[in-house]
């Protein structure tokens, strides 16, 4: 079976099936994590295809310190705090809201149906770095070392992250849930 | 345990994804065993990790993207995805000269008695520049890029590269781009 490492040697070689081969294996869920920072289909498509021309110009410097998925993971967040800045966007530091309340049960909120748009609501209303976590954690299932080597950041800072999104992913589906019952 | 409380709440992400061990993931099972709240805080990331996972991915570019990567990657300059680190200097000296030919070129084409500087495969060029010796390509790509322009052909042996304008970009706003990345773009020409 080729891994994905395997493909990077090629492509390092300049060999373009190993490009589009490693590109059908890791498109989806690198636009997934993308457009879920942009929220903008076209704008997301243009950053996953620099995503991708980076990997082909950069493959020969890779040097397998870290998994494959994970380097382009991070390139794919650069890339977006990139596209953040030029845009003039605020909302790229961990200042976290002071409004953590865990009184009522956001698991009964999952439950109760349109799960899907409670979540991907409640994900909208976090900022970038607190959604970028949650999103590598649990879509792409990484650890929190492995986020921080996307993120290039500590990992007590990806943990802390962590913390405050999932304090107010739960705050908002019990939000959300107030607001089905009442 | 020796983990604080929220540090183990911090993990609860992980351990939902499976991505815990040793003895984090010792400690962590132990506060869940002996704390319900914990334990409602994974029940209720499990439901959202599993709607995540099963939410609809929506419209991604696929084989049209596909397309468009083998069309661009087609035409990557293979200099650029290649220049080694440590011929830094090789290309620092290139540049310099390039400058010194560049302005004698440019003396005889005013006299009228010579053709000026031309770089092999250069067609339909708009720009000719040299790129600041310490430049990377990350700066070099985005002053490209921010000034709507790619690259037609080079590095030369000389260390230029020559330019198209992109559609719906200007020439003088890709020359006032380009001039504007100072520490990227060293020298910025009309192409003759």
């Amino acid at each position: 079976m080729t891994t994905h490492s395997d493909l990077i040697a090629r492509i390092a070689q300049q060999d373009r099936t190993a490009l589009a081969e490693l590109y059908r294996a890791l498109e989806k869920p690198v636009y997934r994590f993308i457009q879920s920072r942009l929220n903008d289909p076209f704008e997301s498509s243009d950053i996953l295809h620099d995503v991708f021309i980076e990997v082909w110009r950069s493959a020969s410097r890779f040097e397998g310190r870290s998994k494959v998925q994970t380097w382009i993971f991070g390139i794919a967040y650069r890339k977006v705090i990139d596209r953040h800045r030029k845009a003039g966007r605020t909302d790229l530091t961990d200042e976290t809201p002071d409004l953590v309340d865990d009184s009522a049960n956001p698991e009964a909120c999952l439950a109760a149906g349109q799960e899907a748009e409670h979540v991907q609501h409640c994900l909208g209303t976090l900022s970038d770095e607190h959604r970028s976590a949650i999103s590598l954690a649990f879509w792409q299932d990484m650890s929190y070392r492995e986020i921080a080597e996307v993120a290039k950041t500590a990992e007590g800072t990806i943990k802390t992250r962590i913390f405050h999104a999932k304090k107010l992913l739960m705050r908002c589906l019990s939000g959300r849930l107030e607001g089905v019952v009442s | 345990m020796t983990l604080p409380r929220d540090e183990i709440e911090a993990l609860l992400p992980f351990y939902v994804n499976g991505t815990l061990e040793g003895e984090e993931l010792a400690e962590v099972e132990a506060a869940i065993d002996n704390d319900a709240a914990l334990a409602a805080d994974v029940a209720t990331l499990r439901a959202i990790r599993t709607t995540m996972q099963e939410a609809d991915t929506g419209f991604s570019p696929g084989e049209m993207g596909l397309a468009r990567l083998m069309r661009d990657v087609e035409t990557e300059p293979v200099q650029l995805q290649r220049a080694p680190r440590g011929r830094i200097w090789q290309i620092a000296a290139a540049v310099l000269l390039a400058v010194v030919i560049g302005q004698g070129a440019l003396m005889l084409g005013q006299s009228g008695s010579g053709p000026g500087y031309e770089l092999a495969g250069g067609a339909s060029a708009d720009l000719v520049i040299t790129v600041v010796p310490n430049a990377t390509e990350e700066q070099l790509r985005n002053a490209l890029l921010d000034a709507g322009v790619e690259i037609t052909a080079g590095p030369s042996a000389l260390g230029l590269y020559e330019l198209a304008v992109l559609d719906g970009v200007t020439l003088e706003e890709a020359i006032g781009s380009l001039a504007a990345a100072t520490g990227v773009i060293d020298t910025v020409e009309q192409a003759e």
